[in-house]
Order: C-alpha cells, then sequence, then structure tokens
C-alpha cells in the first residue's frame, strides 16, 4: 500500500487537474444552454445538458468542490421536473436555469481546504 | 469469511472519475482494479479479468449501469457476482429501484475519494458475513 504522504499529494494533483479543467466545462455547458431553441423542446440538446450537470454533481465535491455539486443537484433537479413536461421553457424558467448557472460559476471560487 | 476481495471492475466514463477511484481503490485500498469507460469495454473486458465485484456508475451514455448489470447476469460466470451501483442520484426510492434490479448496495456520488476503499470492503463484507 502507498505511503499515505504520497498519496495525498497525488490526490492534489488531481484536484488541480479538476479545478484547471473546470472553466471550460462551464463554458461547454453555457454553449449546449445557448444552442437550445427558445420556441421549442429539444430533447436530444436537453439531455446533453443535464448529462454535463449531473457530471458536475457527481464530481465536484471529490474534488474538493463541495459547493459546487450541491449548486449542480440543485439545478440538475430542476432540468429534471422541466425533462418531464418536455414544453418550451418560460421566461421565468429559463431566468432560473440562467441563475443557477451563474451560481455554478461562482462556487468554482470556493475550494475546500485540504488537510 | 468466504473470499477477501482482491478483484473490482469498475465502469465509469468520466476519465477524471476514474483517476481518481484507482487512486482510493488501488493505493489506499490495495484492490487489483480495472477500469472500463463503457458497459460494451466491461462486457469484453470481465470474463478475462474475473472480478469478484462490479462497480457501476448509473448515468453513462450508451449502455448505462442498470442496462450493463443485465448483460452481466446474462453470462453464466456473473450470475451472482456482487454489483454497486455509484450514482449522484440518491433518492429513497430510487436506491430500492437499484437493489430491485440486483445491485447489493449504491455508493452515492460525489464520493469521498479517502473513504471509498473502505466503503466498498464493509458491503463486500456484509455480502460475505
Amino acid at each position: 500500500m502507498a505511503d499515505p504522504n504520497e498519496l495525498q499529494v497525488t490526490l492534489k494533483i488531481l484536484c488541480n487537474a479538476y479545478a484547471a479543467q473546470l472553466p471550460e466545462k462551464l463554458k461547454q455547458l453555457e454553449q449546449v444552454w445557448e444552442q437550445l431553441p427558445l420556441d421549442s423542446w429539444d430533447e436530444e440538446g436537453f439531455q446533453t445538458l443535464h448529462r454535463m450537470v449531473h457530471s458536475l454533481t457527481g464530481s465536484g465535491k471529490t474534488f474538493g468542490f463541495a459547493l459546487l455539486s450541491d449548486v449542480a443537484r440543485n439545478l440538475e433537479e430542476h432540468l429534471k421536473q422541466l425533462a418531464q413536461a418536455k414544453t418550451t421553457l418560460s421566461v421565468q424558467q429559463r431566468s432560473h436555469i440562467h441563475e443557477l448557472m451563474s451560481e455554478l460559476h461562482r462556487v468554482t471560487l470556493h475550494r475546500d481546504e485540504v488537510s | 469469511m468466504a473470499d477477501n476481495l482482491t478483484r473490482i471492475l469498475y465502469v465509469e466514463d468520466e476519465p477524471d472519475i476514474q483517476m481518481v477511484a484507482r487512486l482510493a481503490l488501488e493505493a489506499l485500498g490495495g484492490f487489483t482494479v480495472e477500469i472500463c469507460s463503457s458497459g460494451d469495454e466491461a462486457l469484453q473486458r470481465a470474463p478475462g479479468f474475473k472480478p469478484q465485484l462490479f462497480l457501476l456508475d448509473v448515468m453513462m451514455p450508451g449502455m448505462d449501469g442498470p442496462s450493463t448489470l443485465k448483460m452481466l447476469r446474462a453470462l453464466p460466470q456473473f450470475a451472482n457476482t456482487p454489483v454497486i451501483f455509484m450514482t449522484a442520484k440518491v433518492q429513497p426510492g430510487e436506491v430500492a429501484g437499484y437493489k430491485e434490479l440486483g445491485a447489493v448496495d449504491v455508493i452515492p456520488k460525489p464520493f469521498d475519494p479517502m473513504t471509498l476503499a473502505s466503503r466498498v470492503q464493509d458491503i463486500w463484507e456484509r455480502c460475505h458475513g
């Protein structure tokens, strides 16, 4: 079994790599969101958006971004509800998604303390 | 207890999670881990690797975790191999649903890399206690 210090160092490297990729991931997320049509329901585009958010929910905290996981989970829950209705998004629904996306950006600045 | 757990096959499509899980399970847990990026790959590689336990991510493009489980169960040598789902969807109802599909347990994501191996070990011991 590996030396615990060495392990912590490797874990830190993986967390740093994750942190470095976050801006690009959020940018891609925004691009998918912006490409969704305003006047109809795009099932495939919406599924892609859902999958990308789900990936942030399931990974953030593992790499030291607990708040990112929390906000992504809120967004995911919201998307899931919309995916059941499959109707064109209202102005309010769009603005709620937009708010949560902005919050995702904000919380990437909050990195958990690593012991 | 029957066998010690050594060989784990983990199916996960995301490279960053693959790396941290490998670190957690191999370096920290001392397990031998085979990582597959899709259900298809798992079906190809499982017979050669002969895992004692499967860890399956639920939400994957293509074949998802539950479909992968179904296909693995169709192979006689894996008809009873324990399967743990890994998922960020952990509403109580959903967990019950996964257990009905034949999973022994569900590990919620995001997981803590420092405790993942002991969590897997605990579930294994519960299955073989």
